[in-house]
């Protein structure tokens, strides 16, 4: 029976994926636009939760990694005409190294609870006030992406968003098997018992503090790749706009109400929030409205269902996929 | 130089009331009310009002804010806060700084991005020192301030409500037990702290701009307070704004003001590093 279900989740995967294939050929361009946020952050929520919600070790500095991805695209491309690719990557090992440098610092201190969680805060605070210091890369006005001509070489598409579209499908579809194949690794299952209790782990033989690290540095990694997008998406950048406190917290908002350490939470979540909240600013108006209404909407998932919306998605789906087979007999 | 450490001597004794409210919240209920910060914010906005349309001083406006605060958090406790008590820490935080967002962006709907500051005599008065200049509502603040947060200090130590409110702090079930009604005493914790932010409010809006982010680098520096002076401990806050007001202030002048906030989060980190109970703190 178990083994039916999975298989039908994986038939409901590959459903959700042929659709989102297909969506741009019905959609207007805003929509377009709409569903490239969504995309971008449940990447991003599904990168966080990677290394945060199943170590339950809870950044809210993701925005540091963020900006270091669209930082290091953004001035390679500029001053050395290197492709955003190569950038990206280059961005991803930045990432991971200031990420390890994070995962140390906090790890070593022995940092738990909300000391951790300030402690990235603070972290990611620092990286922000250096960049705004630093006049290389454009110090508090940031870096503005010259336009050049639709190119997947150059990682830009002005007569269309469906570039961006595509390849932030593919990133996600990327990230959630990837996630895929570490939780059900044995990376993931030192990840999961270091969450559920750390002194247990270490008396199994886990080293938990290596295995903490790993974990930040390769969610590092993937949230740079998001950076890298959303700098080639927008076309500029600033320390204030790609790593303040607030990108942290919309970063893991979406993990939060869809459901942290699940597959399908994040995505869910950013799914529930950003057509809201795109929506809300582009036909209700007033600014600041947008953020209102995430705001309510993340304390009532909050209240009332803490563990995230996914449970409940989970549970209506395999109620409707127990239901189909007899619809199908009769 | 004397001048820099003066007028941040000043500012940490009001970040230390700023802080205060939402210590006391994290040591009774172990709840951080990131939500704290958006209070303030509103408490600086009814003060700006008071006086812009009805002519109120602003150190009057305390005494509306401080039963107008203490409802709001009263009742954002029973209503909300109650219920977020089962979940995750980390739900609790991202919960209200959900609520946080909801009154930062309210106010950036009705108010505008507009920067607002009080202008009057008293707020434009500075007064001359042994060749310091003193901004006369920053002495004042700070004067305040530290008041408030004595007679916190006392209200705690020295009355029956006090006395409930640090059993519940140190053990939930056993002050139950004691015949405490625990969710009362949360709901006046919470009154009190974030009446604590509404006079914070009063004080920080005769000499700082109003506008509707102001609350953001606000919570910062109070989670950073909290945690250099001690979590919990009411005249820790205090060691904690000086220390926090000290280090921004005398650094923003040796280093350039645009790196004060990485330099509290550096001193902040070390203080982690060396000594994670708080300068000041017993541990917790």
């Amino acid at each position: 029976m178990v083994a039916f279900q999975m298989s039908q989740r994986r038939l409901l995967f590959i459903i959700l994926v042929a659709v989102a294939l297909l969506l741009p050929a019905v959609v207007t361009p805003f929509i377009l636009h709409v569903a490239i946020m969504v995309g971008l952050f449940a990447y991003l929520g599904s990168a966080w939760n990677l290394g945060c919600g199943y170590t339950g070790k809870l950044s809210w500095g993701h925005s540091a990694f963020m900006g270091l991805g669209a930082y290091a695209s953004t001035a390679l491309y500029m001053f050395y005409a290197v492709t955003p690719w190569i950038g990206a990557i280059a961005g991803m090992i930045i990432a991971a190294a200031f990420g390890t440098l994070v995962g140390v610092i906090c790890f070593r201190l022995g940092l738990k609870g909300h000391y951790f969680v300030i402690a990235t805060i603070a972290l990611a605070e620092i990286l922000r006030v250096t960049f705004i210091n630093w006049p290389v890369v454009g110090g508090a006005w940031g870096l503005l992406m010259p336009i050049v001509r639709d190119s997947l070489y150059y990682f830009q598409f002005h007569s269309s968003r469906l570039g961006y579209y595509y390849i932030i499908l593919a990133m996600l579809v990327a990230i959630l098997y990837l996630e895929r194949r570490i939780i059900k690794s044995k990376l993931g299952y030192y990840f999961i018992a270091i969450k559920d209790d750390e002194d247990m782990a270490e008396s199994l033989g886990i080293n938990a503090f290596k295995y903490k690290v790993i974990a930040t540095a390769i969610s590092a990694a993937l949230t740079a790749f998001g950076g890298t997008f959303y700098a080639q998406y927008v076309l500029y950048i600033s320390p204030d706009t790609v790593m303040a406190v607030g990108v942290s917290t919309e970063i893991l908002m979406g993990a939060v109400v869809g459901g942290m350490a699940t597959i399908g939470g994040p995505v869910v979540g950013a799914a529930i929030i950003h057509p809201i909240m795109e929506l809300t600013r582009a036909y209700v108006g007033g600014r600041g409205l947008d953020y209102v209404v995430a705001g309510l909407l993340t304390v009532g998932v909050a209240v009332l269902r803490p563990h995230g919306v996914i449970g409940w998605v989970e549970k209506t789906f395999d109620a409707f996929a127990s239901y189909l087979p007899e619809v199908a007999r009769s | 130089m004397a001048q820099v450490i003066v007028s941040s001597i000043l500012l940490g004794g009001i970040y230390a009331l700023v802080a205060v409210g939402f210590n006391l919240i994290y040591g009774v209920m172990d709840v951080i009310n990131c939500a704290q910060a958006d209070m303030m914010m509103i408490a600086m906005y009814v003060t700006y009002w008071s006086f812009a349309l009805y002519g109120v001083h602003p150190l009057l406006a305390i005494f509306i804010n401080i039963p107008l605060f203490f409802t709001i958090g009263f009742f954002a406790q029973k209503l909300i806060i109650d219920r977020l008590l089962g979940a995750p820490q980390f739900i609790q935080a991202v919960a209200t700084i959900g609520m946080g967002y909801v009154i930062q962006n309210m106010a950036l709907l009705v108010w505008k991005e507009d920067y607002r500051m009080i202008l009057n005599p008293y707020t434009e008065s500075t007064l001359r020192f042994t060749g310091i200049n003193l901004s006369v509502p920053l002495l004042v603040s700070y004067i305040g301030s530290l008041a408030v947060v004595a007679a916190l200090y006392v209200f705690l130590k020295k009355t029956d409500l006090g006395v409930a409110i640090r059993a519940t702090s140190e053990s939930r079930e056993a002050a139950a037990l004691m015949g405490i009604n625990v969710k009362r005493v949360y709901a006046i914790v919470f009154g009190v702290g974030v009446a604590c932010a509404g006079i914070a409010g009063a004080f920080i809006s005769t000499f700082y701009y109003t506008y509707p982010m102001v609350g953001t680098a606000f919570l910062l520096k109070m989670f950073v307070v909290v945690v250099v002076g001690g979590c919990g401990d009411v005249l820790a806050s205090v060691a904690g704004g000086l220390t926090i007001g000290l280090a921004e202030g005398v650094g923003a002048f040796l280093l350039g003001p645009s790196w004060k906030e990485a330099i509290y989060q550096s001193v902040f980190l070390l203080v982690l590093a060396l000594r994670p109970q708080g300068i000041f703190g017993g541990g917790k």
